[in-house]
Formats: C-alpha cells, structure tokens, sequence
C-alpha cells in the first residue's frame, strides 16, 4: 500500500489519481499508524516552506518520516516535499527535515523568469538507476518552483535540469528520492517515473 | 435569504459577484445597476473614465456618516436605486468603485456588507467579509478575520449551464465531427502584458502542428483588449484553418456571446497568461487547462504567483512564450494528466451564509 501525506497544502488529487493508475492501493492520510503501515510514502507539496514545515510538525510527521527513512521505507518527495527533506530553506528562511544534507535557495539568475513554470528536460545521471532505465534521457517533465535544492553531496544528485543554470531537479539517496517536477502532471514520463517508484520496496 | 448584488457595468466584476451570490443556497438575488452622474477622470494604460463620485462616498465611509453617506449617494445616482424584495440579508459587489455603495447601502439598511478584491478607498475593516483574489492580496497581505482569499477571481461558472451550452452550442457548430475541441482563449494587452502578432504566428504554428496528426477541432475567442492588429491576422490566418468550428471577436456590433459554449465544448482549453478572470472561469470548467504566456512588459509580475500556485495545486499547465515552438509537445503531455476544477464561488458562499448567521441577518 502507498500513503500520501495529507497534511492540508500539498496536491495530493493529482499525485492519487496518478498513483491509483497503476492498480496499486493508495491512501491519503496523515494518521501516523496508517503511515507506519504504509509499504512506501509520497510527500507531495505546495505552497511556502515554513508552512509546511509547520504543519508537518504540528501533526508529528516530521518523526514519522525520519523514522521511515532510518527504517529503509521507500520515501518520494515532490517538489516543496522535496525542498522540506533539506536542512535549510531560503523561503522564510526556515529549518527543514534535514534528512539530506544541503540547502533551498530562489532562483536569482538576471533576466531569469522566476518561477520557474512548464515543461523541461531532466538529464538523468548515475546515480538514477533504475529511473533511469524506465523514463527516456532528457524527458520533459513538468515544473512549478521559484526555489530549487543544493545538496552538500553531489552524489546524491540522480538528474539535472537547466534553468538559468544547472539546478538538481531530482535527488537519490539510499530509500529517498525526491523531484522538483511533478511526475503526477508530466504525463506518460512522469507515470513511468512514479511506475518505477512504485516498485521500490517490491523488489526482494 | 436575499442578496441585493449591485453591478456597475463592468462584466469582469459582474460576473465574479454574481457568481459567488448564486452559488449561496437558498439565496434569492436581485440586481441592482448603478451608475453615477457628475464628473469622471482617466487613468493611464488603462481603458475608459472612472467617476469621481466614489471618492466622495469613500470619505463619508471613513467617517462611519451613514445616513448623510445614503444621502448623497442617491443624489449621485444616474437612475434611482429601487429594489423590490424588501431588506436584503446581504449587500454584494465586486470592484473598488462600488465598495463605498455597498459599504453604505448595507449599513443603512442594517444588513452584512460583502465585497469583493481589496477596495482602494475604504478600509477593509468596515465590511463583514472581504473576498480577495490571491494576488490582489500580495500586494497588502493584511490577515483579517473578515478576509477570504481565493486563488483567482471566483466565477460564474457552473456546470449545468455548460452542459446545457455543451448540448446546445456543441449541436449548433458541429462537434461531434472531431475528436477532441481545443478552445482557444485569446486575452490583449494591459500594462503588464502584450500581445503582438509575431506571438500570435508563434503560437498558430504551435496549433498546427499539435492537430497535424489528429482530428482536432478547433474554437477561438479574443477578449475586447486585444490589439486590432492581432485580431485581423488572427482572422486571415484562421481563414486558411479547415477545422476551425467557431471564432468569436467581442467589441463592438457583437451582440450574442458564445464564451460559456466555448468553455463547455472544449475537451482542453488554451487561454493567455494575462487575463486571471479568464484563467479562473477556465479553471472552474472541469477542462483541462493550459495557461499560454504570453510578452511581458515586466519580467516579475504578481500574478505569476497565482498562476504557480495554480499549476502546483494542479487546477493548470503553464507553458512559456519562450517554449511556444515545442507547444504540439507539450499539448499532447498535457492531455495525458489529471486536472483538478477549482470552486472559489462555492467555497465564499458558503462563508457569506456563516457571516449572515452569525450577524443574525438570515
């Protein structure tokens, strides 16, 4: 079963409906035993840093979701979900997760539209693995962000994309990964990109 | 419950008013025109001539004069403001001139005063609910107990007069000859955004080549800013397109509108980034959308914020006018997603009905 996170201001209609199109088994909850239960995790996310972060913290998730990733569960954050699993955010200037070690910071390239919406190219790296045999080099996936991720380890850094200058738009460490598209709303790159997701913990 | 919905000729502000005050159960509506006499002024880069009388209104508002602000204003008035079915529950409008009428009409005969977006001369603490569009209130981001913010203007938009348009309209132009309508929902220039006819050949091609390979057929409206010279390009160059099923040139000598039938035939919807009224009655179709940008005359503008929020909370796609020659690409990824239809109306009724309770005025 996959649980998305329901914790009042991500997307979590698409990311559902784009998940219950594999036949798998979702549940949208933030109930903490529900998730414990839970065989993967997605964090979708929208909307300012520090309010999620709040609302993470005032529903107990931000344990919960250290524990699932010390526990080897595999975990996807999208976009803002993505941003929270850093230590550090430039929006609000406020404390993430810090299960992945790196900072958010805004867009700031001269003459560079911010935020940055619509579609673009992922060029995975090594790092992606299996993602990588299922989804095309240089695929275009959806975007919707003013900021984006740098992670301390750079390798960690599982595709890249070019807006004013490269950024990581999607990140791979042990059971984590997380993406600045939004696979939900990248049609059939973004379904093979949650196909391959929804696999892991599957295998073995 | 009775809402007294005033309307001051602008259709923009018309529609998102009434669309909220239909959208309250149970409620009945009665419209009241107003329009004012005595001097008016221009403001630059924007169309037509503002009256003075508001300002006036707006300082007996400051001053709380109620009865002499009901006064005056009704000495202001080009037609007597009669209303036939008694005393309203609910006072509401839309746009920063009718504010102060609102404000005083409500007051004086002791009902809830509702406005909608951030009235410029009056302070938002004398109304009892304040709708405003998400980026109306970035500019002031006041956190009051009486502020709605809705993401977009809400509309009017609802889905049994779409089916009906879709029945009735869609029969009329024959869609049933294609597999998929794309409407197209083409906005003008402002002081924020323009568009030219080097961005509409940019955007045609773009069109063209999404329906080369499938039966697509196509329905077309401008809005009234859009600059003449796009208007009569895009009429020579849609004079070549066979799958054109319907276009649509509002101004002058138009006289019967087909725009909810656009909406509702239309399996995915194109509009440009510069109109948020018609972004926000696309988005509350149930369509899948596609916000096209389109020139700026600013890089950074507030309603990019709205737009993202948009497309983050999934209600839309948005594609820049830099990417406009892979749009045949991205159109057909588009197609392929979940969109979610966005409710502001429904959601603001529903708080006008709790602050009417509330005050004991229903």
């Amino acid at each position: 079963m996959t649980a998305v996170i329901d914790y009042g201001i991500g997307n979590t209609y698409s990311v559902v409906m784009a998940t219950a199109r594999f036949g798998e088994e979702v549940l949208l909850t933030n109930r903490l035993e529900e998730l414990r239960a839970a065989d993967r995790i997605i964090l979708p996310g929208v909307g300012g840093f520090s309010q999620g972060m709040d609302n993470l913290k005032r529903l107990g998730l931000d344990r919960l979701l250290r524990e699932t990733v010390a526990a080897g569960k595999p975990l996807l954050g999208i976009c803002l979900g993505l941003q929270m699993l850093f230590e550090w955010s430039e929006e609000g200037e406020s404390a993430g997760l810090g299960i992945l070690k790196g900072q958010v910071v805004r867009f700031r390239q001269p003459g560079l539209l911010v935020p940055h919406m619509g579609w673009n190219q992922v060029t995975f790296q090594p790092q992606a693995g299996c993602y990588r045999q299922a989804v095309a080099q240089n695929a275009f996936f959806y975007f919707a962000h003013s900021y984006y991720v740098v992670p301390e380890e750079k390798e960690i850094v599982a595709g890249l994309t070019e807006y004013g200058c490269p950024f990581a738009s999607f990140i791979r460490w042990r059971n984590v990964a997380g993406v600045q598209f939004h696979p939900e709303k990248s049609g059939s790159h973004g379904l093979a990109f949650l196909g391959t997701f929804l696999q892991q913990g599957k295998e073995g | 419950m009775k809402i007294l919905v005033l309307d001051d000729g602008s259709r923009a502000n018309f529609v998102q008013a009434f669309g909220v005050a239909r959208a309250v159960p149970g409620a009945e509506l009665e419209v009241l025109s107003i329009s004012f006499r005595g001097p008016t002024y221009r403001l630059p880069a924007r169309k037509g001539n503002y009256p003075v009388a508001p300002k006036l209104l707006a300082l007996f508002c400051w001053f709380q004069w109620w009865a002499a602000g009901r006064k005056l204003l009704m000495s202001m008035l080009k037609k007597p403001a009669d209303w036939h079915t008694g005393k309203p529950a609910c006072v509401l409008s839309a746009g920063s001139s009718l504010a102060p009428v609102n404000l005083i009409l409500a007051r004086s005969l002791g009902c809830c005063s509702v406005v909608i977006m951030t009235p410029s001369l009056v302070p938002l603490s004398l109304f009892d609910l304040a709708i405003i569009p998400y980026h109306d209130w970035l500019r002031h981001r006041v956190r009051r107990d009486n502020i709605v913010v809705t993401l977009g203007a809400p509309s009017n938009i609802d889905r049994k007069t779409l089916e009906e348009e879709k029945r009735t309209f869609g029969q009329q132009i024959g869609i049933f000859r294609y597999s998929e309508i794309v409407g197209v929902l083409l906005g003008g220039n402002d002081q924020n955004y323009r568009l030219s006819p080097g961005w509409l050949k940019k955007f045609l091609a773009g069109l063209q080549s999404y329906s080369r390979e499938r039966r697509v057929g196509f329905v077309f409206t401008t809005s009234r800013r859009t600059p003449e010279d796009v208007v009569q390009y895009l009429k020579q160059e849609l004079a070549r397109w066979e799958n054109v099923l319907y276009e649509e040139y509002p101004g002058k000598g138009v006289r019967q509108s087909h725009y909810p039938g656009i909406l509702a035939c239309s399996e995915l919807l194109l509009v440009t980034e510069d109109s948020i009224n018609m972004i926000s009655e696309s988005v509350s179709s149930g369509r899948k959308v596609v916000i096209v940008g389109v020139e700026r005359k600013k890089k950074r503008l507030i309603f990019d914020r709205t737009i993202e929020q948009m497309c983050q909370k999934g209600y839309a796609h948005y594609i820049p006018e830099s990417e406009l020659e892979r749009l045949g690409l991205y159109l057909t990824e588009s197609l392929r997603c979940t969109f979610q239809t966005l409710n502001e109306a429904e959601r603001c009724a529903q708080k006008i009905l709790q602050v009417c309770q509330s005050r004991r005025f229903c």
